[in-house]
């Protein structure tokens, strides 16, 4: 029996047996490590700054949305805009409310508004669009039933405009109304 | 045929790294997508809770208290001055109604103005007590606020003429015709 057993071909010859110190092959779990941490570092870089790195492109929102907020002030609160008395704020006159919608109306007279307001200069260029609504938000119309501020380009469909709305007073028909100024 | 061209033609070897690279590219390219699309919630994001509708709603609210403390001509007071004249210090709960009518005039201007476009409001008065403290009151009250709630406020003075009907703000100088200063605070949210 033993005789038979040592005659036969050993399954696993001492030469190929793992040796741990000569071995050469088989290292292919080092490359996987490596490659993991690479993919694990690349993941957090991503993660990391990838985010932040983009939201400079999304969206220009903030900066129309302070130009909006500066020319609602200067429509509402001063008599370079619509008020009616530079003491009393957000306290507007139809009059100027109706001038202003005539020059939104004038090419050149919405180009030199828009170069007052801030909102034109060499390098930038915003449009404006300014209405007043009644509180419904319904146009506001003066007693012969005329729109009386509802003008500026048509807004744009897919860019940000920003929008701000003051709360005015319009003395001569004892009203409240809603100020809308759109910035893009 | 130059000999140099002639190898790479004939390579067949080493195809799998390439693909290998195509493959990482297209995966890294869809991270990026992936990770920009994922974080929704970035400082220039617009939802319900931005800072601009913040800014937006406070703007509101100081407007309203600006445009209802203006006293129209031909008139003693303002809106606002009657309505914190007359009211008699009920609490007006949700939306029961009000009175006397220019408490009721003063509650239908707030809900034109912000009702309309989901902003919920409280509205209460403040005053000095006799110790020279704030005591408050609410006047109208729509429920508690959120936590992204805006407060604005506007201080109106009463004196001994405007013969104030609410009973408990007591008149702080008896030799004078300075009677109490009210502050009056509006809490704005978006619904």
């Amino acid at each position: 029996m033993s005789k038979t057993t040592s005659g036969r071909k050993k399954v696993f010859p001492r030469k190929s047996r793992i040796n741990p110190f000569n071995d050469t092959r088989g290292q292919i779990s080092l490359d996987f490590i490596s490659g993991i941490v690479i993919f694990m570092v690349t993941f957090l870089f991503l993660f990391q700054t990838l985010t932040s790195l983009f939201v400079p492109f999304q969206s220009s929102s903030d900066e129309v949305k302070s130009m909006s907020d500066r020319v609602a002030i200067t429509l509402a609160e001063s008599t370079n805009g619509l008020a009616n008395s530079p003491t009393d704020n957000n306290i507007i006159s139809l009059k100027r409310a109706g001038e202003l919608n005539y020059c939104m109306n004038t090419t050149t007279l919405y180009d030199d508004m828009r170069e007052d307001l801030g909102l034109s200069s060499e390098t930038t260029s915003y449009d404006l669009n300014v209405s007043l609504y009644n509180l419904d938000r319904s146009m506001y119309r003066d007693l012969s039933n005329n729109v009386v501020l509802n003008n500026g380009p048509v807004l744009p469909q897919n860019v940000n405009v920003a929008q701000t709305v003051r709360i005015v007073y319009v003395e001569q028909d004892d009203e409240f109304a809603l100020l809308f100024v759109r910035v893009w | 045929m130059i000999p140099g061209v002639q190898a790479i033609l004939k390579d067949n070897t080493g195809q799998m790294y390439t693909l290998e690279g195509a493959a990482t590219a297209i995966m890294i390219v869809f991270l990026v997508v992936f990770i920009v699309q994922a974080s929704p919630l970035t400082p220039l994001t617009s939802s319900a809770s931005h800072q601009q509708v913040e800014s937006q709603i406070e703007t509101s609210g100081s407007d309203l208290l600006i445009v209802l403390d203006y006293v129209p001509e031909g008139e003693t007071n303002s809106p606002l001055k009657k309505a914190l004249v007359d009211w008699t210090g009920v609490e007006f709960d949700g939306q029961s109604s009000t009175y006397p009518n220019s408490v009721y005039d003063l509650t239908s201007v707030f809900n034109r103005a912000l009702l309309a476009d989901g902003t919920a409001y409280n509205l209460v008065v403040a005053y000095q007590n006799d110790n020279k403290k704030w005591d408050s009151r609410a006047m109208l009250w729509n429920g508690r606020p959120s936590d992204n709630a805006v407060l604005v406020s506007r201080k109106v003075v009463i004196h001994d003429e405007d013969a104030i009907s609410a009973s408990f703000i007591p008149d702080l100088s008896p030799n004078s015709s300075f009677y109490n200063i009210l502050d009056v605070r509006l809490t704005l949210w978006r619904m």
